[in-house]
């Protein structure tokens, strides 16, 4: 309803990536589950095992009207892309500003107004200043496109440089683009040892879509505050014991009349699926 | 009708190049000529006018409106009749183009079966070739269909010069709506077929036309030579019946056209000056 700010409650077709299942069976959960969107990656060419339906993304070589079809017939919106190729370095300017160019013409044919990036884990051997330097020019010409296209390129907290707040915000202050916002990560940012809420406070002002999950006990006590990104929770959100953040920030997103996507980011079981959502709904 | 002009006025030179020399000789329209795929040495360097079909498509858009030109046509003149290879213009670069198009709000795209460059293909039979054809064809028409833009087959090749071959090959593709025809007057008479009965025969199919003449210096090719470039002298010189096909298309509802002529800034406001004395 306009005027009124409000939650959307989807999920990622990557939550079927460790079944082996593909973008359909992405599609035909969110239907059970009754969810507003869906969110998805893209590869630039051809994958055989994507093509052979064992596993859940979209090739930018296909027709976008397609997809839009699919979803449409469904009631289903297209939160999001998900164009993550590592952007801050040179690989990012060699490989991944063409990826996410093309990335951003296939979500304007999609009907889908943001397309997500991020760095990855690694810490490049260069000074801080010169990742950053590197950063501008890739968003740069990511953002040409965007602003084109009118599509929203949001970064996620993926890695060393996005995980750091003061390189976040200088990087936002730069550009002042309503088309560079930021997609929240519940689970990355607690397993780089930060406090989700305090995170997601702090970026408050940028986020325009957000990724839940919940991170097991095992995995936390494994890894927390030595890696800086998963790419999903085995447990359902609300399961782990990253629960009790998950709902100080929804609570805060809802205090603070936020209007997204939230997208759920878990083992794409279907018991796995289910408990995600009723949770969810339960709080949001 | 328009009449605008291809982006090849001027050789070794780049776009912006033809587009500033285009609206300096009064034209008002333009297509996007040379396309490629990925990046071109040529274009880079400055002598080539090609737009890499993986550019922003709005950036081609500001080129033409830098200039005040509007944008007739994407070209992607395909080799269809030859099988697929990656150093083939087909079905990949077709579909890209015709993304392209609709990104800008152009309306049309062309492309053609061409001679064949295989003595494999050329040794198929007539109903394989137009196989060959019609296959790269399919996904981009559909593809066409869902952008709301529309594939013109242009006679520049053995099958599309002849009208037969043209409806042989739409045919193929159930005379899909979104497949068109972009006549080609120099092309159709050097395949051999008379222009002024392909106009007539696809009358309500053709939604652009290339305007090409020649001289007699063409008639001992005629028949086996399948499509030319452009022509070098002014439309009305030379022993095309062009007066026939605009006879045939004037009443048409044709918004663009486009001249394939090189030469002088003369030579095209010749051509454009005998075409308007026809009524076009």
């Amino acid at each position: 309803m306009e005027g009124i700010k409000m939650m959307r409650l989807g999920m990622h077709a990557d939550n079927w990536r460790a079944l082996s299942g593909n973008f359909m069976a992405a599609i035909d959960s969110a239907v059970k589950h009754k969810l507003d969107h869906i969110e998805f990656g893209v590869l630039d060419g051809q994958y055989f095992v994507q093509a052979m339906g064992y596993e859940p993304s979209i090739s930018l070589k296909d027709n976008p009207l397609r997809i839009r079809k699919i979803c449409e017939d469904r009631n289903l919106k297209i939160s999001q892309i998900d164009g993550a190729y590592p952007l801050m370095g040179f690989d990012g300017a060699v490989f991944g500003v063409q990826y996410v160019q093309q990335a951003i013409r296939f979500a304007s044919d999609l009907g889908c107004p943001k397309v997500d990036t991020t760095d990855s884990g690694v810490l490049y051997d260069i000074p801080r200043d010169e990742v950053f330097k590197q950063a501008v020019r890739n968003y740069q010409e990511c953002l040409k496109w965007a602003e084109d296209y009118k599509i929203i390129i949001n970064i996620e907290p993926h890695g060393p440089y996005t995980g750091d707040i003061e390189f976040m915000h200088k990087l936002y202050n730069h550009f002042e683009s309503k088309y560079l916002r930021f997609n929240m990560d519940t689970g990355n940012t607690f397993i780089q040892g930060k406090d989700p809420l305090e995170f997601l406070k702090a970026m408050r002002k940028y986020v325009t879509h957000a990724h839940i999950k919940d991170v097991s006990p095992s995995l936390a006590a494994a890894v927390r505050g030595e890696e800086t990104g998963i790419a999903m929770s085995e447990v359902g959100i609300g399961e782990g014991v990253n629960a009790d953040n998950i709902k100080k920030c929804v609570e805060y997103l809802k205090e603070t009349e936020w209007d997204g996507d939230l997208s759920i980011e878990c083992y794409g079981s279907d018991d796995k699926i289910e408990y995600s959502v009723k949770y969810l709904r339960g709080i949001m | 009708m328009k009449i605008g002009v291809f982006c090849l006025v001027d050789p070794f030179s780049v776009m912006d190049h033809q587009l500033k020399r285009i609206k300096e000789m009064g034209f008002e329209c333009a297509d996007v000529t040379d396309t490629h795929n990925g990046a071109s040495m040529g274009a880079n360097a400055g002598f080539v006018a090609s737009v890499s079909l993986d550019s922003n498509p709005f950036d081609v858009k500001r080129m033409f409106d830098k200039y005040g030109l509007e944008i007739s046509t994407v070209c992607m003149h395909g080799v269809l009749i030859d099988p697929v290879s990656p150093e083939r213009y087909g079905t990949h670069e077709m579909m890209k183009a015709i993304k392209m198009a609709a990104a800008i709000g152009v309306k049309y795209c062309v492309t053609t079966d061409q001679d064949p460059k295989l003595e494999w293909t050329e040794n198929l039979s007539y109903e394989n070739k137009v196989y060959s054809v019609a296959e790269k064809l399919y996904e981009p028409v559909r593809l066409a269909a869902d952008y709301g833009v529309e594939v013109l087959l242009e006679p520049h090749g053995p099958l599309t010069d002849t009208i037969k071959g043209m409806k042989d090959i739409m045919g193929m593709l159930d005379n899909h709506p979104a497949l068109g025809i972009n006549m080609d007057t120099g092309n159709s008479w050097l395949g051999g077929t008379d222009p002024v009965e392909m106009a007539k025969a696809f009358k309500d199919k053709i939604r652009h036309i290339h305007w090409k003449d020649l001289g007699e210096e063409w008639i001992p090719k005629r028949g086996t030579q399948f499509g030319c470039g452009f022509s070098t002298i002014a439309i009305g010189d030379g022993v095309i019946d062009i007066a026939g096909v605009v006879d045939v298309l004037k009443d048409c509802d044709i918004s663009h056209s486009t001249l394939e002529v090189v030469g002088t800034g003369e030579i095209l406001k010749k051509s454009v000056s005998y075409l308007k004395s026809l009524g076009m």
